[in-house]
């Protein structure tokens, strides 16, 4: 019996060891490498034209070939694309343009130099960077589902197998115990990583104990948060950790078929992902037979039309089924009866992705992460008004001060922290008084926010908390399915209300006419998307509700951004009647000599926004409420 | 009680059970059980709107949420199955208040009416688009039964309401409003002289014989619709009338150029037709006593005295000659055909009366005629176009002024009236503002005749409070606010006796309700539960009323009429502006004589003014569940009304199955009904958010997304969303020239009305011979091409102009059915 097992183990090892192809290039330690971000960030910053570049610049210095050349996943500072990184030198290469790639060359691999002006520097004090690991963004993150997204080449399966892919998934198969994958799982303290936090080992256990022959797991990659992007960067710089900690679900629970259900409008994930299924089928890491274990399991990909309530999970499913993706009432749970009625175990993407390294690693190593309850790492998408924003991974509990002021480099210059708002549109805003929160399932909720599935957007004295709630709210009452009365009319007659606020109509009893359909959409809804929607509006009552006030009370909008709310004039003392304000005015209703200090014509003012932008002596200033009258005034006198 | 350890034994749970409490009840639910199911079955009513049995819960309307102890938030009902020893609690103040947000969520965005705003109004709730639709179809004879309904007397009616109807018609949102009062004279005016030796026509045949007699003392308005209506129910019906003549106020009262005197006697012969015998010169207290009626055999007595008593001026001087009443004045000239008029001519108030003073004197020959009313003109209680009528006519209006004393010469012969200027103040309880005199602002209007009409009051001689007619602190006769009963239980009060001097309108409406209590008095009911009954029904207003209730007596039911249950909706009715009125007389040619000044309709003009009605109700208006919830929950002023609604078009496309979006709900009944019942998936949501609406795929007409016209949708429909369309079409014809004989209607035909022959197989022999034999088709009728232009099809009035005419109320409960060949089959 023993024997046995051993010889099973061994042969999936060997099987393991066979799928590795003998040819394939792999770039050593040691040896020199450009590495080149393909993420969606630094494609669409330009990284086609650098990769051409490279590619002509490397053949014309003879050096195609000796110099490894890899499009990589994201690097996850996206800010700074297209990245370019040389290793094993570790110099990285922040807004590459084609034109930059000859001199990278010349200088960092042909030479021991640097290009100073491609270099990062730092925001604040704006002196350059050349090392990655220097550089405090990535200095102060714990990257664990992201450590190879800036390594391996996600086309490339050989890259994942060399980068020790896929052992997980042998070890598993070899031991063969499913009961004591969930085990491990429920020790290591995994939780769901696509917003809810639910205990993922409880959840395969719920699946692995439901009834039935046929049994499914799900993917859910359809991120639509606004400002959200980490799933997307792990399925398309690491494809294979998804898929493979999808496996290692599929054997726990007793699953042989699984779904990855992403949008469509996610084009690069689907062709890596897609591309990453072929491979594993060619090498054996999926279909009937997996290594040779008896073990069968296949994905298919099911693209999203990119609805927001889709990544329910119950909406899910029925999208994938082929209907109108709505959710339905639970119980029966999906683990009970999900897609065609069958038990399926649905799992986030940043979830699957850390089964891989849990079970390489083990549960400790994995729970010594993190606070209390929330074990692990997490990634955020750091994003909104941050000198350095991208993605973040950090252990659970690092306060949200570390990840905006030490990662994220603080305020862009001459702004100042108002909020952060976490969790997308289901999460709510904290103020600063609350940046010493730790982030953490538990602590997050009590404070008003949540952890949700890693949303960071960050907001500064130049936003309007009010017109930020707005904002969140019509996103969620678009993207509404229309099902429950709560969500379909409650969250359209709140965004009405929030919208009469900042046109400054607010009237007496607004506030209590919120927080009353706030409470029984909350309360009432049939999912969690009506569930959290008025999660901004609750958090800007809690946090900022002066502000609100202000708009209520004195038709005052303390940020200057609600347009009926605000008047634009110049400061005659600041203005040097430099006229480029009066140039670009849409409307030409900025006048004056030049050098002589200019007017603006309140009544034909439409509020773009322009002059204040353009103007270098911050001479156009914004006044609101009760001021507005006085500034007018104060401007013809 | 004590709970014994029997009681325990009696609930307990059978081993297959779950025991559960709900309300505070112990409950045996069977194992997966919903809780909506369970509490169901012991009589524990949840409200729902997309829940029905035979289909799987969506828990989409969110109104069956419940309390269940330990749950982290309320639990839809309809899909939370019964767990042992849960506790459930479906009507606590948070569940209510939750339920009441989510009625007015959705209420805000249904924009559309339960009934009408001019039926709501109009005081005896004539079925106002109804009857139009009856005009609209030239159909007058049907128009008239439908609206004898409520008011028998549409020609005399149609002539002198003040129209509250038209107030408030949604009509002039587009222009002005519907003329309903003179498009009800009209349509009467084309069929009562026929009806004079012809058929009558009752909205429905009078009930046989009852052997009971009512009298009815007064012959006006209120005694007539008495009449009218109790005579309807079988029982022998006396008026007896102090005047020469019947019609009280209406004969006495209004001048005949307002009112021709040949058609109220024509109004008149049809009560007598209906036998009612009608005994004039007969008046309580002289003529006989109340309790003679008794002797004589009645077995009740309806007093409807009127009010004939005016108010005195309370003034020095009034008792001078020269000084008459409005009433006197007028009822003179009518019973004597002459009456004394001064040269200069002073009335004071500014009531209908007052003008009708006023303009009878100009008639008469009075060379100046001055109206002199204590508030402004806006407040005059006359509708405006008397006023203007009078003004046009040569009246001089004096406002703002009230009367100080009467100046007499010595023979203590007016010669003209001292006034008081006045300013107005704070609103009175009427609403209007009170009139504050202005110190030492005395003026004189000289005249030679002063006509006081400043209101009326019952003149209730020959009834005593010992009788049982006991008296209100108003002079009025005090009746059961329900059943118009006094204290004497066979003696019934209404009109103007019991209300005051109103309009004529209300006293129909009064003579009605009196009608139908006297009929259940006299059929046995216990009148202190139906007055019981009706109280009961106004308190918890309207939401019983429109329930069926099968423990209401049938009578009570009826009395309860179908109250206004006009529920806030989206759409604001705005001031009314003036009507479009009828033609009428020139000004020079009425100031002499007596004729009618209003002209009349054209036929063409009452056609397209009928056809101008909007339809402001549902045909799910008393089954709506939604209505029944808004009403049970008191959603009757909305916060979110100004917020955004949808205005969807109607969707008449189909021939069948009616939809009118603007009241979906998004329940999803008829998807899942279609889906899994039907087999056909016509409907689904469409659109995101807010947006999100139940139809068809890409809006298609039905009939082109696999509609098989089987209604399952309409009938599941909680509000009046989708309503099938009675099918008037006798029967389909079958296109030989293009029928292949696929059997597809056969196979699809949900009732088997097609069937295969046995020739079936062979019936490729010969198509044109074969097919009537092969498919049994039954007779062929014509068939409208209304599938050609089946999508330019708007409204059912043109539907009706193709001989389709839709009716929105179910046949089943009209009378007379609307595709019957005139004079019945």
């Amino acid at each position: 019996m023993s024997t046995t097992t051993t010889d099973r183990a061994a042969a999936i090892q060997a099987a393991l060891a066979q799928a590795l192809h003998p040819d394939s290039v792999v770039a050593h330690e040691g040896a020199l490498e450009i590495r080149i971000c393909a993420g969606t960030a630094c494609h669409a910053s330009g990284r086609l034209g650098v990769r051409d570049a490279v590619v002509e610049e490397l053949a014309d210095r003879g050096l195609t070939g000796k110099v490894a050349f890899v499009e990589t996943g994201c690097h996850g500072f996206c800010e700074q694309g297209p990245i370019l990184v040389i290793q094993p030198k570790g110099i990285f290469y922040a807004h590459v343009r084609p034109q930059d790639v000859a001199a990278i060359i010349e200088q960092s691999i042909e030479g021991d130099g640097f290009v100073e002006k491609r270099l990062y520097r730092d925001p604040h004090t704006g002196e350059p960077v050349p090392y990655e690991r220097d550089i405090p963004f990535y200095k102060g993150q714990q990257r664990l589902v992201l450590a190879l997204n800036g390594k391996i080449d996600p086309y490339s399966i050989d890259d994942y197998l060399s980068h020790g892919g896929y052992t997980a998934l042998a070890d598993v198969l070899a031991g063969d115990d499913p009961d004591a994958v969930i085990e491990l799982i429920t020790e290591s303290k995994l939780r769901g990583r696509g917003g809810a936090g639910f205990s993922t080992g409880t959840k395969w256990r719920f699946a692995r104990q439901a009834k039935g022959e046929t049994k499914y797991v799900i993917c859910n990659a359809d991120e639509g948060d606004p400002g959200a992007f980490m799933d997307r960067s792990v399925l398309e710089g690491n494809p294979h950790a998804v898929l493979e900690g999808m496996m290692i679900a599929a054997f726990a629970i007793g699953a042989h078929e699984g779904y990855v259900y992403v949008r469509a409008e996610y084009p690069f994930a689907v062709a890596r992902l897609r591309a990453a299924l072929v491979q594993a089928r060619e090498r054996g890491l999926l279909g009937l037979d997996i290594l040779g274990s008896g073990f069968a399991f296949d994905v298919r990909i099911s693209e999203g039309a990119g609805a927001f309530v889709c990544g329910e999970e119950t909406a899910l499913i029925a999208s994938i089924e082929g209907k109108r993706g709505m959710p339905r009432t639970r119980p029966p749970f999906p683990a009970v009866s999900g897609l065609w009625g069958r038990p399926t175990n649905i799992n986030n993407v940043e979830t699957f992705a850390n089964i891989p390294w849990i079970m390489t690693h083990g549960a400790e190593a994995f729970a010594a992460m993190g606070v209390g309850e929330s074990r692990g790492t997490k990634i955020f998408s750091l994003t909104g008004k941050v000198a350095n924003g991208g993605l973040v991974e950090v252990p659970m509990g690092a306060t949200l001060r570390h990840i905006i002021f030490d990662i994220g480099g603080g305020m862009l210059p001459g702004r100042t922290f108002k909020a952060v708002q976490l969790g997308g549109p289901s999460g709510g805003c904290l103020p600063d008084a609350m940046l010493d929160v730790k982030v953490d399932y538990e602590e997050l909720s009590a404070s008003g926010a949540i952890v949700g599935s890693g949303g960071l957007v960050v907001v500064d004295n130049t936003n309007c908390m009010v017109d930020l709630a707005r904002f969140f709210l019509q996103f969620t009452q678009d993207e509404s399915c229309g099902k429950c009365v709560p969500c379909r009319l409650g969250t359209k007659r709140m965004l009405e209300t929030l919208e009469r606020i900042t046109a400054g109509n607010g009237r007496e009893g607004d506030i209590e006419l919120l927080e009353e359909l706030s409470g029984y959409i909350i309360e009432g809804s049939l999912c969690a998307l009506g569930g959290t929607a008025p999660n901004p509006v609750l958090t800007t009552l809690r946090y900022f509700r002066d502000e609100l006030d202000a708009h209520i009370s004195e038709r005052r909008c303390p940020a200057g951004q609600c347009k009926a709310l605000i008047t634009y004039y110049i400061d005659a003392e600041a203005c040097t009647g430099c006229m480029l304000c009066a140039k670009k005015c849409p409307t030409s209703c900025i006048s004056g000599e030049k050098k002589q200090p200019h007017v603006i014509d309140v009544s034909s003012c439409i509020k773009c926004d322009t002059c204040r932008q353009v103007c270098k002596f911050d001479a156009v200033k914004v006044w609101s409420g009760i001021e507005q009258a006085a500034a007018a005034t104060g401007q013809e006198a | 009680m004590a709970t014994t350890a029997d009681d325990i034994t009696r609930t307990q749970a059978r081993p297959d059970q779950v025991l559960l409490t709900i309300d505070g009840q112990e409950v045996a639910g069977e194992r997966g059980d919903t809780i909506l199911e369970a509490a169901q079955r012991v009589g524990i009513h949840i409200p729902t709107l997309c829940y029905e049995p035979r289909l799987q819960a969506t828990a989409a309307c969110r109104m069956c949420i419940v309390e269940v102890e330990g749950a982290r938030k309320m639990l839809p009902s309809c899909s939370a199955a019964v767990a042992d020893g849960m506790v459930v609690r479906t009507n606590t103040e948070k569940v209510r208040a939750m339920r009441h947000l989510y009625l007015e969520l959705l209420l805000s965005d249904h924009n559309s009416f339960c009934t009408p705003p001019c039926r709501d109004a109009c005081p005896t709730h004539i079925k106002i688009p109804q009857f139009l639709e009856y005009i609209a179809h030239k159909d007058y004879k049907n128009g008239v039964r439908k609206l004898r309904e409520d008011l028998p007397f549409p020609a005399v009616i149609g002539r002198v309401c003040p129209r509250p109807c038209e107030g408030p018609c949604r009509r002039q949102l587009v222009e002005h409003p519907i003329t309903i009062c003179q498009l009800h004279r009209f349509m009467a005016d084309q069929t009562i002289d026929e009806e004079q030796e012809g058929e009558l026509l009752l909205p429905v045949e009078p009930k046989p014989d009852s052997a009971k007699r009512i009298a009815i003392v007064g012959g006006g308005p209120a005694g007539l619709a008495a009449a009218f209506y109790a005579r309807l129910e079988g029982h022998a019906v006396k008026i007896f009338e102090a005047l020469p003549k019947p019609g009280g106020m209406l004969r006495y009262g209004i001048p005949s150029y307002r009112l021709p005197r040949d058609l109220l006697d024509k109004e008149i012969n049809v009560l007598w037709r209906m036998g009612v015998e009608i005994q004039v010169n007969s008046r309580l207290g002289v003529d006989y006593q109340l309790e003679d009626l008794f002797d004589e055999g009645f077995d009740t007595v309806f007093l409807a005295l009127g009010a004939f008593n005016s108010n005195d001026m309370g003034i020095p001087g009034e008792d001078a000659e020269g000084v008459v009443t409005a009433v006197d004045f007028l009822g003179d000239l009518e019973l004597n055909g002459e009456v004394h008029v001064g040269n200069n001519v002073t009335v004071i108030g500014g009531g209908f009366t007052a003008m009708d003073a006023c303009r009878t004197s100009v008639r008469k020959g009075a060379k100046e005629v001055t109206c002199l009313y204590r508030r402004s003109r806006k407040e005059m209680p006359a509708h405006h176009t008397e006023v203007d009528e009078a003004e046009e006519e040569g009246v001089r209006l004096e406002l703002l002024c009230a009367p100080v004393r009467v100046i007499t010469d010595p023979a203590n012969k007016v010669t003209g009236i001292e006034m008081l200027r006045m300013e107005l103040g704070e609103p009175d309880a009427s609403g209007r503002r009170r009139p504050v005199p202005i110190e030492g602002s005395e003026f004189v209007v000289e005249c030679d005749q002063i006509i006081a009409a400043i209101g009326q009051y019952p003149k209730l001689d020959g009834t005593t409070e010992e009788q049982g007619v006991k008296r209100t602190k108003w002079r009025t006769i005090a009746v059961d606010d329900w059943t118009f009963q006094t204290a004497d239980p066979r003696v019934f009060a209404g009109g103007d006796a019991v209300l005051g001097a109103q309009t004529a309108i209300q006293a129909v409406a009064q003579g009605k309700k009196a009608a139908w209590s006297m009929d259940a008095y006299l059929r046995g009911a216990d009148m202190a539960e139906v007055g019981q009954s009706l109280a009961e029904l106004k308190a918890q207003p309207f939401f019983k009323a429109l329930t069926s209730r099968t423990d209401l007596d049938p009578r009570v039911a009826r009395m309860a009429e179908v109250p206004p249950v006009f529920i806030d909706m989206t759409t604001d009715v705005t001031r009314p502006s003036p009507p479009a009125d009828m033609p009428k007389r020139e000004p020079e040619d009425r100031r002499a004589n007596f004729k009618q000044i209003e002209l009349g309709f054209s036929e063409e003009e009452a056609v397209r003014g009928a056809e101008l009605c909007l339809d402001c109700y549902c045909p799910a208006s008393g089954k709506c569940d939604l209505q029944r919830y808004g009403i049970e929950y008191e959603v009757f002023k909305n916060r979110f009304h100004g917020g955004e609604a949808h205005d969807y078009p109607a969707d008449f496309r189909h021939d069948f199955i009616m939809r009118e979006p603007n009241r979906c709900i998004n329940c999803g009944r008829c998807v899942r009904v279609c889906r899994t019942e039907v087999g056909s998936s016509c409907y689904d949501s469409m659109g995101r958010g807010y947006d999100s609406i139940v139809s068809t795929a890409d809006n298609l007409p039905l009939q082109l997304v696999g509609c098989v016209s089987c209604g399952k949708c309409a009938e599941t429909c909680p509000t009046g969303s989708i309503e099938t369309n009675p099918r008037l079409l006798g029967s389909y014809d079958l296109d030989e020239s293009r029928c292949m004989f696929c059997g597809e209607c056969v196979e699809v035909c949900p009732y088997d009305a097609l069937e295969q022959s046995d020739f079936f197989e062979l019936a490729g022999y010969n198509r044109t011979t074969m097919a009537r034999e092969s498919l049994y088709v039954r007779e062929p009728r014509r068939v409208d091409p209304l599938r050609e232009t089946v999508t330019d099809l708007v409204p059912h009035v043109r539907d009706a102009a193709l001989g389709r005419g839709w009716t929105w109320e179910p046949i089943k409960d009209d009378p007379i059915a609307l595709d019957e060949p005139e004079g019945g089959a």
